[in-house]
């Protein structure tokens, strides 16, 4: 039988995968990209947003028809992806925008109330705001229901009422049978019109986003805090700046009043796009949008989100007790799903570090040859996995600044130097002396023919996609991309790749003990050379020469690091505080 | 119930109409080979697209031998490494080539392989499988590598607290029994995979066989040929399952109690479990999964009270999943405040001697069911998910139809079902109660 939640294996640090995490059986939801093992008990921490309880992530449906009236259902496996949905602007209230997917015959209905605020509409002081105000609205009751009482509503019906709270975008979503649909839709609607804001719900919801900052991210979740740190190093001055779930002092001095005031101020009906996809029936999305139209009608427009600049420091060690050490590289651009370098950039990223796959370079030449860790991959765009799928990127995180970054899961102290390296040296040689080859154009090209397929695999998963290119003012993003990225060639693969990648702009995130020596190290620039594990007996792997070779190449590759103010070493306690 | 399509929409490949009135909706076709390999066919509507999934029932219970906890696990990454036909290279290049999702998880009871991706993938998905089941081959050098990842796996989660709580619950309820270990192993077990070489032939050699393997196909594919190609592909295949007896747990007879002190601060939090049956037991099995939500879920008396009334609680999280073999049944909560585990923990002990009094409130009975029924359903969203569904519960008893006989046995079950299983499981001298706090110097 289907576990009862998520956490289905947190009796299994159990289920480890050859390339990927932790999978329960027949699980439901977990972040299994980034959620520690004993998943479901962060419940307030999933990913960075941290409004995602398990179990409740909008992640099914089926096959959906065409858009076209008169066409078949879209065999998706051969043609590809469903043509774009009707946006239906104009007729309705407030500005108001209703976005809907053709009606299936799934026994599932999503409906998706996306509004255009997110942690960019925090005020100063006030980070996390927007998050936990959307937290306490979904989870807190309404003023029909007590908390209580809207989880034994919601229990039977194994509804799933759910928000993801982004930087520019925070997405309320419900997931139901049909059969249950009727029940379910008085009470998403009046968690956005009539949340009951009760203080000992609000407590609770403070208390627990405080807790998933101080103990969860800070203590128990090494990956994500070298994500999260990372994050905020790239966007220091910018919107972006602070963790979506906010910085700890500030949470704590949140009171119910600033969070009403904030509901009534982000979350109105001009930034609103009412979706909705699966087997609804053919009134449901203007009834929710009539509803909706109960909202406070206009706000202010959302904060501008600049171009991001490099402005260093090129480090940033996080200093903690930890027995390995997370790393996280990135740089800030502003690359798009509209940009028409995209399926370049795309083939050029699955070459050098597919998400949990094993054919890119990353993968291959730091895991696969010489054992450091347990994966290394590389992403064009924001990224947090959906599930346990590694095929299902997490939608509702459109952004209109982006970011390139690199992830090395933890590496043992004596190698986190040689492995950074690595990352530099094996993204150097992408630029320089071994440019994507042919072959690895072409498999790669392949890979994603075939993989893209399999993004938007469910009813929900489709809408939230249309969603998201409805904010990026596109359309179709997935069957585009699908169908440029046969043109490609080597040549504009390599040409967008060090168009866009500019090695001295990256910065550098380590998070583990004894950052002093590490900071001596990346100023000194002396020789960091691999440790290969040994055995009871003290012997090491036997290693090809080349390799070794290479090996030495890596192990005094510089760091870039430009002199002490270039290397910030700060006390875990001190982020997000 | 799951109906993923009108039939009259995809009248060219016509599949059957999916059972509503059953757990496992989609019509299951079930082949054996004269080696003993088993073949289930999933009729699910998936335009293009194929799951395949290889289910082997070997886990870290097989891992019996002192030394070799993660083994199984080890073994799983190995299955990555190649032939002396198709080299990991080859493998990896082809799969990606095709667009597909290949990955493979293990468990207690069973490691899994999978691919997923366009339908057009199947022949070559067919004998590329076959091949690395029948041909497994990797050298020493390689192996050792591996090890390396395993131990990466293995410190990716190191900051998590539960990783240890987890381990230190096992090793205190199970004394005998090999789910006294976890399925990653312990770390001083990973550092020595590098010198198990000699014992990784060994295993491949008692576990990966036909008759201990069933492969599972969803989506579209053509059921005929497939079969052909699949008796063409792992017909050669030989070997006979020779597992190593597990030992049986026996009878815990006193209560238990151990507690990890963890070096930085962190929640505290308290796991109580006791032991109960195994997934073969299958009225045990429903009642187990009933009282999971009963017991801890959102609507539950000690959820409302604990998390939502005095809020002394973070989290409460139902531990019990079907297993193989007998497993433990239990709550894992994370405590606001050390000061409060006790009180806690008395909570849950009230609670459970109301439910041994007779006290079952029978709505909620009725809701739970109800919720149970419904995730089932959302569940099995696309191809993957159906496979995936039917594999791991094959796993616990080797019957294809075991998610349909639990929900069968689900349907049954009565409020003094509940009363009874609480009877007769939670006592004290059955129970084991694992506790974490931060050690003294680690908090700040």
């Amino acid at each position: 039988m289907r576990p009862l939640n998520a956490f289905a294996l947190a009796l299994a640090v159990a289920a480890a995968c050859a390339q990927q995490q932790v999978r329960p059986p027949a699980a439901g939801q977990a972040d299994g990209g980034t959620r520690p093992a004993a998943g479901a008990v962060d419940t307030g921490g999933s990913g960075d947003a941290g409004v995602s309880p398990p179990g409740t992530e909008p992640h099914k449906g089926a096959l959906v028809a065409a858009g076209a009236a008169d066409a078949g259902p879209s065999p998706r496996g051969g043609t590809g992806i469903a043509p774009p949905p009707r946006v239906m602007p104009g007729t309705l209230p407030a500005g108001l925008q209703l976005l809907e997917l053709p009606a299936t015959q799934n026994a599932i209905v999503n409906v998706q109330l996306r509004f255009r605020s997110g942690a960019i509409d925090d005020p100063r002081g006030k980070a996390g705001l927007t998050s936990l105000t959307a937290r306490v609205m979904t989870e807190g009751g309404t003023q029909a229901l007590s908390a209580k009482q809207l989880l034994e509503a919601l229990f039977p019906l194994a509804a799933e009422l759910d928000v993801r709270v982004d930087k520019e975008m925070t997405t309320f979503s419900a997931r139901v049978h049909k059969d249950n649909l009727g029940k379910l839709l008085p009470i998403l609607t009046d968690v956005l019109l009539h949340p009951r804001w009760d203080p000992a719900e609000f407590r609770r919801l403070r208390d627990a986003a405080v807790n998933d900052i101080e103990k969860r991210l800070r203590q128990g979740d090494d990956e994500n805090l070298g994500k999260e740190s990372l994050s905020e190093l790239m966007y220091r001055g910018h919107p972006y700046g602070r963790l979506t779930l906010g910085h700890a002092s500030e949470l704590k001095s949140l009171g119910l009043q600033d969070l009403q005031q904030h509901a009534a101020r982000v979350f109105t009906a001009d930034r609103l796009t009412v979706g909705v996809s699966g087997g609804y029936p053919p009134s449901l999305g203007k009834d929710v949008a009539q509803a909706m139209a109960g909202l406070p009608a206009k706000s202010q427009p959302p904060a501008a989100v600049p171009e991001q600049g490099p402005h260093g420091p090129r480090f940033l060690l996080v200093e903690k007790l930890a027995d390995s050490t997370a790393i996280s590289i990135g740089l800030p651009y502003d690359l798009s799903h509209k940009d028409a370098d995209w399926p370049a950039m795309s083939v050029a990223r699955s070459a050098f570090g597919e998400h949990r796959q094993f054919n890119g370079r990353l993968m291959q030449r730091l895991r696969e040859a010489r054992g450091l860790n347990y994966g290394d991959y590389a992403y064009i765009e924001h990224f947090q996995q959906d599930g346990f799928d590694a095929a299902t990127a997490q939608t509702g995180r459109a952004r209109q600044q982006q970011d390139f970054t690199i992830w090395l899961r933890p590496v043992r102290d004596e190698n986190r130097l040689f492995a950074v390296r690595a990352a530099l040296y094996e993204l150097s040689r992408s630029l320089k002396e071994e440019l994507f080859s042919k072959e690895e154009v072409e498999q790669s090209q392949g890979f994603l023919d075939g993989y893209i397929l399999l993004f938007d695999q469910t009813d929900a998963r489709k809408l939230g996609y249309a969603l998201d290119d409805q904010f990026g003012g596109i359309s179709s993003f997935l069957a585009t991309w699908r169908s440029g990225l046969r043109f490609v060639t080597p040549d504009q693969v390599n040409s967008a790749w060090r168009k866009w990648i500019d090695p001295s702009k990256l910065e550098i995130v380590l998070a583990g003990k004894d950052m002093a020596s590490v900071k001596k190290t990346l100023l000194s620039g002396e020789p960091t050379p691999i440790r290969y594990q040994r055995d009871a007996t003290g012997k090491t792997p036997e290693k090809p020469p080349a390799q070794l070779a290479t090996d030495k190449e890596i192990e005094k590759f510089p760091f870039g690091a430009q002199g002490d103010s270039d290397v910030q070493v700060v006390p875990v306690e001190k982020m997000f505080e | 119930m799951l109906l993923p399509l009108f039939a009259a929409l995809v009248a060219a490949s016509a599949p059957a109409v999916p059972d509503a009135t059953k757990a496992f909706p989609f019509p299951v076709e079930v082949h054996a080979l004269p080696n003993g390999l088993r073949v289930a066919f999933i009729q699910y509507d998936s335009p293009g697209l194929v799951a395949y999934y290889t289910l082997m029932r070997v886990g870290s219970r097989n891992e019996v031998e002192k030394g070799r906890s993660g083994f199984a696990h080890f073994f799983e990454h190995m299955m990555f490494r190649g032939t002396k036909q198709h080299s990991a290279e080859d493998y990896n290049g082809t799969v990606t080539r095709l667009g597909l999702s290949t990955n493979a998880f293990t468990s207690e009871d069973m490691t899994v392989y999978h691919l997923y991706g366009p339908a057009q993938a199947l022949p070559t998905i067919i004998e590329y499988e076959a091949d690395r089941f029948r041909n497994l081959f990797y050298d020493e050098p390689a192996f050792r590598t591996e090890a390396g990842a395993i131990l990466g796996e293995y410190i990716k989660s190191a900051s998590n607290p539960e990783q240890k709580m987890f381990e230190k619950m096992v090793e205190t309820a199970f004394t005998r029994h090999t789910y006294g270990h976890t399925v990653i192993g312990y770390l001083k077990d990973i550092e020595n995979m590098p010198s198990g070489f000699e014992y990784s032939r060994e295993f491949f050699r008692r576990y990966y066989t036909p008759d201990n393997a069933t492969i599972f196909v969803a989506g579209d594919f053509d059921k005929a040929a497939t079969l052909a190609q699949i008796e063409k592909a792992y017909g050669g295949w030989s070997g006979r399952l020779d597992a190593v007896p597990v030992p049986r747990e026996p009878k815990q007879r006193q209560s238990r109690r151990a507690q990890v002190d963890w070096d930085k601060p962190t929640l505290p939090r308290i796991w109580i479990t006791w032991h109960t049956a195994a997934a073969s037991d299958l009225k045990s099995a429903a009642v187990a999964n009933l009282l999971n939500a009963y017991l801890f879920g959102p609507t539950s008396p000690l959820y409302q009270s604990l998390i939502l009334g005095r809020q002394t609680v973070d989290s409460m999280v139902a531990t019990y999943n079907d297993r193989r073999d007998p497993n433990l049944f239990g709550v894992l909560m994370r405590v606001k405040d050390a000061k409060n585990l006790r009180t806690v923990e008395t909570s849950v002990l009230r609670e459970i001697k109301n439910l041994a009094g007779g006290r079952v409130d029978a709505k909620r009975l009725e809701a739970v069911r109800s919720n149970l029924r419904y995730s089932n359903t959302m569940a099995l969203d696309k191809a993957d998910s159906a496979a995936v569904t039917l594999a791991v519960n094959t796993a616990l008893t080797g019957d294809v139809d075991y998610l349909n006989r639990e929900f069968a046995a689900l349907a049954q079950v009565q409020p003094r079902d509940l009363q009874e299983f609480a009877k007769s499981h939670f006592m004290d001298l059955n129970r084991t109660t694992v506790t974490l706090v931060t050690a003294k110097g680690g908090g700040r």
